[in-house]
């Protein structure tokens, strides 16, 4: 028999108290948020409110879902090792060819495309990597440029995927990351016949989206990635928009909010990397992303309770699923990033950067990222190592951000993210939307 | 008698979506809500 005074609340658990419910976080808990009673948070806060014969079944829940932890035995997540690693995510660049001229974008576009050979000497590279390492789930990111200028190419490696792979067992998921221009019929019934994962990117609502994703010439893009959104939801296909935040379309952002949750579609928000121009511009970018930020919330919240959407929401690098992010991505490590010509890059926003290997290298896909020197000594620290990021409860959920971003503003990786109040200041935000979630989806929770 | 409620949103299904249990989480990206992360600019 267990004595109460044995336990303590998980140093990095997050309590908080919505409409009439409390709920509890820790980042990194495979059980996510926790929507509980009142008293069980009372108790969570503050074991001396224990009373015998009262409380006795909401420890064992809370041991149980670890969010209290013995005080000889405190609980700790770790890192997969390179061994264990049974999955793999592939960025495949199958075009550097674009339709549209988006100033913002880290490609240095061309005309040049994945030819039908470097095609075939990935799916080899790739089958010998899956035999090698035992992979057993791989997801592949078709992604440029615009992938669907390379139609040919994409269709034929979700062809093959399902005849060597899927047929034999393993799991392979795809994903085509587009900017919705050029989504046909065709297209639909492609996503379709391979349960193709589709994410668009969408800057903003009309002129707001233009600002920044224009054609080439300069016209506007939003009139058509709009029908062909449309289009999608009416085929039944629910595609995730991906929104990057700049200065050019910060004040559009309401309205897109509106226009995305009225639409129930599941987006992403993120923040352009260099155009705050270091440390100090990330500071007083912060200050302009609070109001959009924050009203975001407030209309999801009310969409939430109202019945009008489903919480389906990123924002930047804050991952709050129930796994511990000890690195913000994948990358250099379950990541690779594979060019149209065959060059292995550590991430695609580095494709400037020398190449890793490539796909006539004797190695595997997993070897030449594990022995990557784009960015040396990139996997000797975790975000738990950094000195700034240790004792934050957030670590596990942000990974200290994006490894490339913190680069450019502070010259090293390992360190907190320049975005890092923004994330503290949304974390405890977009956790009490989960809340709101949890509740609007068990309007009469069972009680135990 | 008190009710007890505590209900994680790892026993809501399809509440928020996840990543196959493959990924073994760690490092691993691909379980984000929009299916997608790591594409940012």
């Amino acid at each position: 028999m267990y004595s109460v005074e044995e336990f303590e609340k998980v140093p990095a658990c997050h309590t908080g108290q919505v409409d009439g419910y409390g709920y509890a976080f820790v980042a990194g808990n495979q059980n996510g948020v926790t929507l509980l009673d009142l008293r069980t948070k009372l108790l969570l806060e503050d074991m001396s409110h224990f009373e015998k014969g009262r409380d006795e079944k909401r420890i064992e829940l809370l041991q149980a879902k670890r969010l209290i932890q013995p005080k000889n035995k405190p609980i700790q997540y770790k890192p997969i090792q390179q061994e264990n690693i049974k999955s793999l995510g592939v960025w495949l660049h199958v075009t550097n060819n674009c339709n549209l001229g988006c100033g913002y974008c880290y490609i240095y576009k061309d005309q040049a495309a994945m030819t039908m050979k470097t095609a075939r000497l990935f799916l080899d590279k790739l089958e010998a990597t899956i035999v090698w390492h035992g992979i057993k789930y791989v997801q592949i990111k078709f992604a440029g440029g615009e992938p669907t200028l390379n139609k040919k190419i994409v269709f034929f490696i979700a062809e093959q995927a399902q005849k060597r792979f899927i047929e034999k067992g393993i799991d392979v998921k795809l994903r085509l990351i587009t900017n919705g221009i050029c989504l046909t019929d065709e297209w639909v019934q492609f996503l379709e016949k391979f349960s193709v994962g589709i994410c668009v990117s969408l800057d903003g609502v009309g002129a707001w989206n233009d600002a920044t994703r224009p054609y080439k010439n300069g016209q506007g893009s939003f009139n058509k990635i709009d029908v062909n959104l449309k289009n999608l939801i009416n085929y039944g296909i629910r595609p995730g928009i991906l929104t990057t935040i700049t200065e050019a379309n910060i004040d559009g952002i309401p309205l897109l909010t509106r226009y995305l949750i009225d639409s129930n579609l599941r987006f992403r928000y993120a923040m352009y990397r260099d155009n705050t121009g270091g440390y100090g511009g990330h500071e007083a970018f912060i200050d302009e992303l609070m109001y959009p930020l924050n009203d975001c919330y407030e209309y999801y919240a009310h969409a939430i309770r109202e019945g009008r959407a489903s919480f389906s929401h990123q924002l930047a690098d804050i991952h709050l699923d129930r796994k511990a992010h000890f690195k913000s991505c994948n990358v250099g490590f379950t990541g690779v990033v594979v060019s149209h010509l065959g060059e292995l890059f550590f991430c695609q926003a580095a494709m400037n950067r020398d190449s890793i290997g490539n796909l006539s290298d004797s190695r595997s896909l997993l070897e030449m990222v594990w022995s990557q020197q784009t960015v040396p000594d990139f996997y000797n620290e975790l975000v738990t190592d950094y000195t700034e990021c240790a004792q934050c409860k957030w670590a596990l959920a942000c990974g200290g951000g994006c490894p490339l971003n913190n680069l450019s503003a502070k010259g090293n990786t390992n360190t907190a993210s320049p975005y890092c109040r923004l994330f503290k200041e949304m974390i405890p935000q977009l956790i009490e939307l989960k809340a709101l979630q949890i509740i609007a989806t068990n309007s009469q929770p069972e009680r135990r | 008698m008190d009710e007890i409620l505590v209900l994680s949103e790892s026993e809501v299904e399809a509440t928020i979506s996840h990543c196959a249990e493959e990924c073994q989480g760690a490092q691993c990206d691909c379980d984000c809500p929009d299916g997608d992360c790591c594409t940012d600019y």
